[in-house]
């Protein structure tokens, strides 16, 4: 396939743009100047990457125009922003033109009092770079403890390469109001006044962002270095995210994908719990691992962003594995407890059974037709638990409406009301054992529902 | 296409009757260079140019002809204004010749002279936006506010050397060509209160988080208030795009995320929203619902009855800093207290306000007990809600 070609070019004008020339024509002398440092923060909760491309300028007396454009990448030009590091040097930036009939390409005009060299910070937001963690647990025979391994996938669509760049990635959900895709896809920077109904309204944003999308280079695997010493991984927080920081400098091609190990816990306690819950999982019982994201498990003091978990679980000491499930996370905040998902286990189950049904308390209305009555089940829940290991087990049930009552309950170890309408029992089931759980459910139907109340 | 807009003054004499502007002509006149172009920028109107002229008249009857072509113009918004003695220099009429891109004035001069005059008009295509850029202290109790003003011009003229005029106190020199945009930084007023706050509405935001695979977090911002008037350095803001950036401890800054600043005069409050946080769990659960007060017919038919019902608010932080929160929750209809976990305002009658300080890694759980009053079962059940009349 044949690349588009695809730069970014920071060029310092010796000669003033030469605007008196009407149309495209354009003459301009322009010293080049390299990158010092590429700094990366790449979101994951948006197509979005914050660039911040430092380099070292030295400005003539007076004005001073500073050209940046580039082709086959995706940059925002709402976003570029031009900084000056030391602000106590005699620099003014006074105006950013994006000159007529030139895509991708903004000038800004610096008024330098006197002669100067200053660090300058270019930044833009750019579309094309994503991250994702992945994580990997083993879970040991006796299911007490699993191994933790976090790892992140970098992948680079932006059309650019960043080589010798610091990478940041910043998990927490920011509030957009456009795509940078779509407003990298604009034809005119800010759009026009005229036709933003057409062509940059936000249909017409979509479909550009769309197609951008879909015409992007296919995802190409270069590299994973799964299997490498990983980078070390700095993590810390600001306001509510989290930002982790990819040690020393890594370089980010178009095209390519890193998986990087960020995080590592070898002794996680973790408890498997069963539940059934017909309104989630209807008949099945759903096998859960559960942990503790805190300090005391190994995981650390920060949140861990969510992706997608690959469960196995050692059965020999040897090294063996059987794959348990695979389960996507959300974000799991600091100290809290998580569920992990692995799907049904047919060695443990609940069997709900009517054993008693009567219609008790009917009532007549005064022309002596049935205005209401309850319904009383006498209910059992038989467990069974067919592994190896004790089964904890949370048992959810829902009832039709708030107008209910429930008695004579025995042989859990805990009864929980959620609201006024679910309610759950709580039991361990001993290895290769059955128990039953009795209770006694009365629904009102009709007008005993008022004078239950009343 | 070749763009441009032309003042012709044509000089004729006293009493001399236009030409047939549907006939062919020629004319001869001078075409006077405007001295300066002012770009007046409104709130909310389209942008006014003002070029400022100085016109040789002759003493009688002058025409000046105001021409355009590759530009759209509003022509009944097309004004030329004597900037010197009224009284002798008058705009009698204007002709607008039927091919819609030129119009004629007829000035009355008592005597030959040149006059500055203002020469006014509303084109299309030229209009100008405000964009800011707030960068939040680690701490998010400071906030620095840059403003750029974004002019947009696709007018089809260019403006070589003009004067925008954003406001009585702010303006600039800049030149702008056509299809071009340029953005100029402006100063705002700074030093805005700065209060971070969590926003919970009951309304729209999911009441059972934890069990939803998809869980988008709690809306959280900074709630921005400007000094006042009489104060220094105080100004309305004009509406734009907010893109929101965080110095963090270590120096670094991070974009946060972006909003829409509505017009916000000097003195007012607005809610700037970053992003959503998913420290912060808010779990609403219905506990009780109980009918009470049952009223029937003489068929034993339920009319009216009573609620009382309560409802239970589960607030986590498991962050290691504290979070302000305001809750916002409804009970439609008529109601009343009964036993109320937490203290609330009512912004109406069904829109309670909670403003909770929830401290670092703290679990707050109240409930909320009142009685939902006269319900209707049967009949004029839409009464069980409040319309607004």
């Amino acid at each position: 396939m044949i690349q588009p070609f695809r730069c970014l070019l920071f060029s310092f004008l010796v000669l003033i743009l030469m605007h008196s020339v009407p149309a495209q024509a354009r003459i301009d002398t322009a010293v080049l100047t390299p990158t010092r440092q590429i700094q990366a923060y790449i979101y994951q909760s948006a197509d979005l990457t914050l660039v911040k491309d430092t380099r070292i300028i030295h400005f003539a007396g007076g004005m001073n125009p500073v050209r940046f454009s580039w082709s086959g990448t995706r940059i925002d030009p709402t976003s570029l922003s031009f900084d000056i590091s030391d602000r106590s040097l005699p620099l003014e930036i006074t105006q950013i033109q994006f000159p007529a009939r030139e895509k991708n390409q903004a000038v800004w005009h610096i008024n330098a009092q006197a002669p100067c060299r200053a660090e300058v910070v270019i930044r833009y937001f750019t579309a094309g770079f994503s991250w994702q963690p992945h994580y990997t647990a083993i879970l040991s025979s006796d299911q007490t403890r699993m191994q933790w391994t976090g790892r992140v996938r970098i992948t680079n669509r932006s059309g650019m390469d960043y080589p010798d760049a610091r990478v940041m990635l910043v998990a927490g959900e920011i509030h957009l109001l456009n795509r940078i895709a779509d407003l990298a896809g604009q034809p005119f920077p800010y759009g026009r006044p005229d036709t933003e109904s057409s062509d940059t309204g936000p249909t017409g944003m979509i479909a550009r962002g769309k197609a951008m999308l879909e015409s992007a280079p296919a995802l190409m695997l270069q590299s994973d270095t799964t299997g490498s010493a990983p980078k070390n991984v700095d993590k810390a927080r600001a306001s509510d995210y989290v930002v982790y920081t990819l040690d020393g400098e890594k370089t980010l091609s178009d095209g390519g994908s890193d998986a990087l190990i960020f995080m590592r816990a070898p002794s996680v306690p973790v408890d498997t719990l069963y539940v059934s819950d017909t309104s989630r999982f209807k008949d099945a019982v759903i096998r859960m691992v559960t942990f503790t994201n805190d300090t005391a498990s190994g995981l650390g003091s920060f949140p861990l962003p969510g992706g997608i978990v690959r469960v196995f679980q050692a059965i020999d000491p040897s090294g063996g594995l059987v794959f348990a499930g695979t389960d996507t996370t959300k974000y799991i905040p600091a100290g809290s407890r998580h569920q992990l998902r692995l799907g049904p286990d047919p060695r443990v189950t609940v069997t709900p059974r009517v054993m008693g049904y009567a219609k008790t308390h009917l009532t007549f209305d005064k022309q002596k037709n049935l205005s209401g009555f309850d319904e009383v089940r006498t209910m059992a829940l038989d467990l069974t638990n067919f592994s190896d290991q004790p089964a904890k087990i949370d048992i959810f049930r829902t009832a039709p409406d708030s107008h209910f009552s429930i008695s004579g309950i025995s042989g859990q170890d805990k009864f929980e009301k959620i609201d006024q309408h679910r309610f759950k029992f709580s039991v361990t089931v001993p290895p290769g054992t059955r128990q039953t759980i009795h209770y006694t459910l009365t629904i009102h139907q009709g007008d005993r529902k008022w004078q239950s109340a009343s | 296409m070749a763009v441009r807009i032309l003042i012709l003054l044509v000089l004729l004499t006293a009493g001399t009757i236009l030409p047939d502007q549907s006939s062919a002509d020629t004319r001869l006149g001078i075409l006077p260079v405007p001295e300066a172009a002012h770009i007046r920028l409104s709130d909310q109107g389209p942008i006014l140019i003002q070029e400022y002229h100085h016109l040789s008249f002759g003493k009688g009857i002058n025409q000046v002809a105001f021409s355009w072509s590759g530009a759209r113009l509003d022509p009944d918004a097309v004004l030329l204004t004597p900037l010197e003695d009224s009284e002798s220099i008058r705009v009698i009429s204007t002709v607008f010749p039927s091919d819609g891109t030129r119009l004629i004035w007829e000035v009355d001069s008592q005597q030959a002279g040149v006059v500055p005059v203002i020469i006014s008009y509303l084109p299309a295509g030229l209009d100008s936006l405000v964009t800011y850029s707030a960068t939040v202290s680690s701490d998010e109790t400071d906030l620095d506010l840059d403003a750029h003003l974004v002019l947009r011009n696709f007018s089809g003229q260019t403006y070589s050397l003009a004067t925008v005029r954003l406001d009585a106190d702010t303006m600039f020199s800049t030149q702008i060509l056509d299809r071009e945009t340029r953005q100029i930084p402006f100063s705002v007023p700074q030093n805005p209160a700065v209060k971070k706050i969590f926003h919970w509405d009951g309304q729209i935001m999911p009441h059972d988080p934890e069990n939803q695979d998809a869980y988008p977090g709690i809306p959280f911002g900074y709630r921005l208030t400007f000094p006042a008037v009489d104060s220094e350095n105080t100004a309305d803001l004009r509406a734009g795009k907010v893109r929101i950036f965080l110095k963090d401890a270590r120096d670094r800054t991070l974009f946060t995320g972006e909003d829409t600043l509505p017009f916000l005069a000097k003195g007012d409050t607005f809610f700037l929203e970053t992003g959503r946080s998913r420290d912060i769990v808010i779990t609403k659960r219905r506990m009780d619902t109980d009918e009470t007060r049952i009223r029937r017919n003489d068929k034993g038919k339920i009319q009216v009855f009573d609620q009382i019902v309560t409802d239970r608010y589960i607030l986590k932080n498991t962050s290691d800093t504290p979070a302000e929160i305001r809750l916002i929750d409804r009970i439609s209809g008529e109601w009343k207290p009964v036993d109320m976990g937490h203290g609330y305002t009512l912004e109406d009658h069904e829109t309670l306000i909670f403003d909770i300080l929830l401290g670092a890694q703290e679990t707050q759980t109240f409930d909320l007990t009142y009685e939902m009053l006269n319900l209707f079962a049967d009949k004029f059940i839409q009464f069980n809600k409040v319309s607004i009349q």
